[in-house]
């Protein structure tokens, strides 16, 4: 039935089957890529919503969930598979607002308006909805999929999610874990024999497993987790400890008012994202509920993220009885782990992060956004299957940034790092001092905004560069890189068209630490450099102008009163002066400029004045010509350094 | 000569095989190609897309000061707060946003969002969350109270 030929063409999807959440990848030009929903998220909850002959799938199924509890069901990967005298079943139950009963061969189904469900066939609807979503995004029809289970799931639940797919029209190619595709999407299967730990602290469950991976071959060790713990009880934690403080301040009840109710909650779910990148957050909603003389009452406390790290202290805790039970059960040791990997939005957490560092050893991945790694391993895992990933031709990156020292030990990047190669770019620059007759082109390789902290890759001389005023000369300088990562630096100038070049083998060639520690000093020494280049631009641009009116002075300051002149000139010098001193700020440079400026527009208002004067006596088309070049850079320059155009 | 030269078949077989590879080769090519206009085309699509809605994420951010600003507005009689709110109103209804306040409106899925029931039926009895719509589009969903 799903073997015809037809399935054995198109994309396949990589699918996570979650409890709460689903999400939809697929390989796309070599790389995975999460499937939008039709509501425009990257996850949809896992929920069924039953309306007369409607069903309604996602987040609409959510929003009315509370209106039809009876006929909305969720969580229904609780019962794959599952009789309906399990033990797990009874437990679940508490938890979901529809009722069960007991189907063929004592298996559990949902009863939905008298009606039974499977839960093959509920899942079903879900899978249903992320094939239309993939459909609609790819512009094809998709009829293969790779669906995810949790490793604990035994042959029944398995079997259970694959007729699920079935039933919604996909051919299951294959059932994969869900640790292994989180494995996956860190290309883990690609590192030789290792031992890895994934931590899956989702919506609503935590699940932690042991994984062993030799010559591509997983085998899980051991499974272990909490089947109610997740997300949803450190929200209540939050909004318990809103609704407390506030009592205590005010003697008023939130909990009571369902207006001022669902604001704590949205207030708090916003405190617990942003206390992942922040250390406090402030909770603000004023008038959220009036006192016994009717006068507005204002919610407004801080929570810090010590505060929220001790609220959800025991819930932290809780994770790890766990974890330490699938270690033993995988007879190794918590050091004998090599990888450890993050799954599930509440692994954002960095509390959490540090506990599972703590218990570890070592620093777990964290690159592949929790909520979506899952799917995107199902997706590697597809592709693998259709052939995409074998087929794929991998461009390789560039990993550092790619420029040449310009005036003032400035480093001016032209190849950003991350770019995809092969490519090449091209700018003009021009020469820092009069007749200067030669250039270096210093190759840098790094991140750092100063050209002595990064590595140099290789320089060169262009000579022969006819002699000119300063900032004239056209020096086109070409960086293009190779597919085999080659880098070719040419420096032209455009008048004499006279090229130097220089080849460099390795360009993209580094250790991953190389590069780790090429882009940590970077961001450490980030405000460092960035002020110490302000500084450089600054004194460049005092000396560019002192430059510019000196010169102007020579050829029109006759033009100019004398009293104007002496005061530019005695401008010009102090800020001469000040771009040679060495402890002169930022500010200071700035504002000598500005200055100076000001006073040098007097003259050209002069100049404007006599020119049009002068203009008026002479016949047309003998205007003396003003050069009109904007000299940009330091008069006493290096010979050799380059500027930019 | 009758014989065959052998030199003369491997540089035959030679040239089959780099046929072979050039064909290959230039089939990726046009893949590649293929892939690149694609992705110009999506991008394209994405950005008309991103254009529509570019102000919702500042939109988005207004929202809760805004319904902040409403709230006052019930508690506090003043002229002059009405009329800022108004001033607010004017500006973003030229945004393209709209309010959604369905009380007494029958329940409707793809504006609001249940929070709590009062009784069997399907009518909203309150709104404790506003919702709103950008350029048709709901960008947050009323939440309601329905009895």
């Amino acid at each position: 039935m799903s073997d015809t030929k037809s399935n054995k063409t198109g994309k396949i999807i990589g699918i996570d089957l979650g409890t709460t959440n689903s999400a939809v990848a697929v390989m796309e030009g070599g790389s995975p890529k999460i499937i939008p929903t039709a509501e425009g998220g990257n996850t949809f909850p896992s929920i069924v919503a039953f309306k007369n002959d409607e069903v309604v799938v996602g987040d609409p199924a959510k929003r009315q969930m509370v209106l039809n509890p009876s006929t909305t069901v969720n969580s229904i990967k609780r019962f794959m598979g599952r009789k309906f005298n399990d033990k797990a079943v009874k437990e679940a139950t508490k938890h979901i607002s529809y009722e069960l009963a007991e189907g063929k061969d004592g298996m559990v189904t949902a009863k939905i308006n008298g009606k039974s469900h499977t839960p093959q066939e509920i899942s079903a609807k879900v899978l249903q909805k992320a094939k239309a979503d993939a459909e609609s995004y790819l512009g094809s029809k998709v009829e293969r999929a790779v669906i995810t289970v949790p490793a604990y799931f035994n042959d029944a639940q398995r079997q259970a999610t694959k007729q699920a797919g079935e039933i919604a029209g996909l051919h299951v190619e294959r059932i994969v874990n869900e640790p292994t595709a989180a494995s996956l999407a860190y290309g883990l299967d690609k590192k030789g024999s290792q031992t890895i730990a994934v931590y899956d602290l989702g919506g609503g469950t935590f699940d932690i497993s042991v994984l062993e991976i030799g010559e591509g071959v997983f085998e899980v060790k051991s499974t272990n987790g909490d089947t109610f713990l997740g997300g949803d009880d450190f929200d209540n934690k939050i909004i318990d400890w809103i609704i407390e403080e506030f009592k205590k301040e005010s003697g008023k009840d939130l909990s009571k008012d369902p207006q001022a109710l669902q604001r704590v909650k949205d207030a708090a779910e916003k405190a617990k994202i942003e206390l992942s990148s922040s250390q406090k957050t402030e909770l603000n909603q004023p008038f959220i509920t009036q006192g016994d003389e009717g006068q507005p009452l204002h919610l407004t406390m801080t929570l810090t993220r010590a505060k929220l790290e001790e609220l959800t202290d025991d819930l932290v805790k809780k994770s790890f009885g766990p974890v330490e039970k699938a270690i033993k059960d995988a007879k190794i040791k918590s050091s004998e782990i090599d990888e450890v990997i993050l799954v599930g939005g509440m692994t954002r957490m960095p509390k959490i992060q540090a506990e599972v560092k703590k218990f570890f050893g070592k620093e777990p991945h964290k690159g592949v956004n929790p909520d979506e790694v899952v799917a995107i391993g199902a997706a590697i895992q597809a592709g693998v299957i259709g052939g995409d990933v074998s087929d794929v031709v991998l461009l390789d990156v560039t990993p550092l940034t790619l420029g040449l020292e310009t005036l003032g030990g400035v480093r001016t990047p032209l190849i950003e790092r991350n770019t995809t190669i092969p490519t090449s770019k091209s700018q003009i620059f021009s020469t820092a001092a009069d007749n200067q007759t030669q250039v270096e082109i210093n190759v840098l390789q790094g991140e750092r905004e100063m050209a002595a902290d990064n590595k140099t890759l290789g320089r060169f001389v262009l000579d022969g560069i006819p002699p000119a005023m300063r900032g004239t000369p056209q020096i086109e300088v070409t960086f293009d890189i190779d597919s085999n990562g080659i880098l070719n630096v040419s420096a032209k100038e455009k008048t004499t068209g006279k090229e130097q070049k220089i080849s460099i083998q390795n360009s993209t060639n580094l250790s991953d630490e190389e590069v780790e520690q090429m882009k940590a000093d970077a961001e450490k020494y980030a405000d460092e450099d960035k002020k110490k280049k302000e500084l450089i631009e600054a004194r460049n641009k005092a000396n560019g102008v002192a430059f510019e009116l000196e010169k102007q002075l020579k050829e029109y300051g006759d033009k100019v009163e004398e009293k104007l002149k002496a005061e530019i000139e005695e401008n010009v010098k102090k800020l001469k002066e000040l771009s040679e001193k060495e402890d002169a700020t930022k500010e200071e440079l700035d504002k000598a400029t500005e200055e100076t400026f000001a006073s040098a527009q007097k003259m050209g208002e002069a100049m404007q004045k006599s020119q049009a004067a002068e203009a008026a006596k002479k016949p047309k088309g003998e205007e003396k010509k003003t050069d009109e070049k904007k000299g940009k850079d330091k008069e006493g320059a290096e010979e050799g350094q380059v500027v930019e155009e | 000569m009758t014989k065959k030269d052998p030199k003369k078949k491997t540089i035959n077989k030679e040239i089959v095989e780099l046929q072979q590879q050039l064909g290959e080769s230039l089939e990726r090519e046009k893949r590649i190609l293929a892939d690149y206009q694609n992705l110009v085309k999506r991008n394209q699509e994405e950005r008309v897309k991103f254009l529509q809605l570019a102000n919702q994420g500042l939109i988005e951010t207004i929202l809760s000061p805004l319904e902040h600003l409403s709230l006052a507005a019930e508690q506090i009689e003043d002229q002059g707060l009405d009329m800022v709110i108004r001033d607010f109103w004017q500006v973003l209804e030229e945004a393209g946003v709209e309010e959604i306040y369905p009380k007494g409106e029958k329940f409707n899925l793809e504006t609001m969002e249940v929070v709590d029931k009062e009784g069997e039926g399907q009518t909203v009895a309150k709104v404790v969350k506003r919702g709103y719509r950008l350029n048709g589009l709901v960008i947050q969903h009323a939440k309601v109270i329905v009895k």
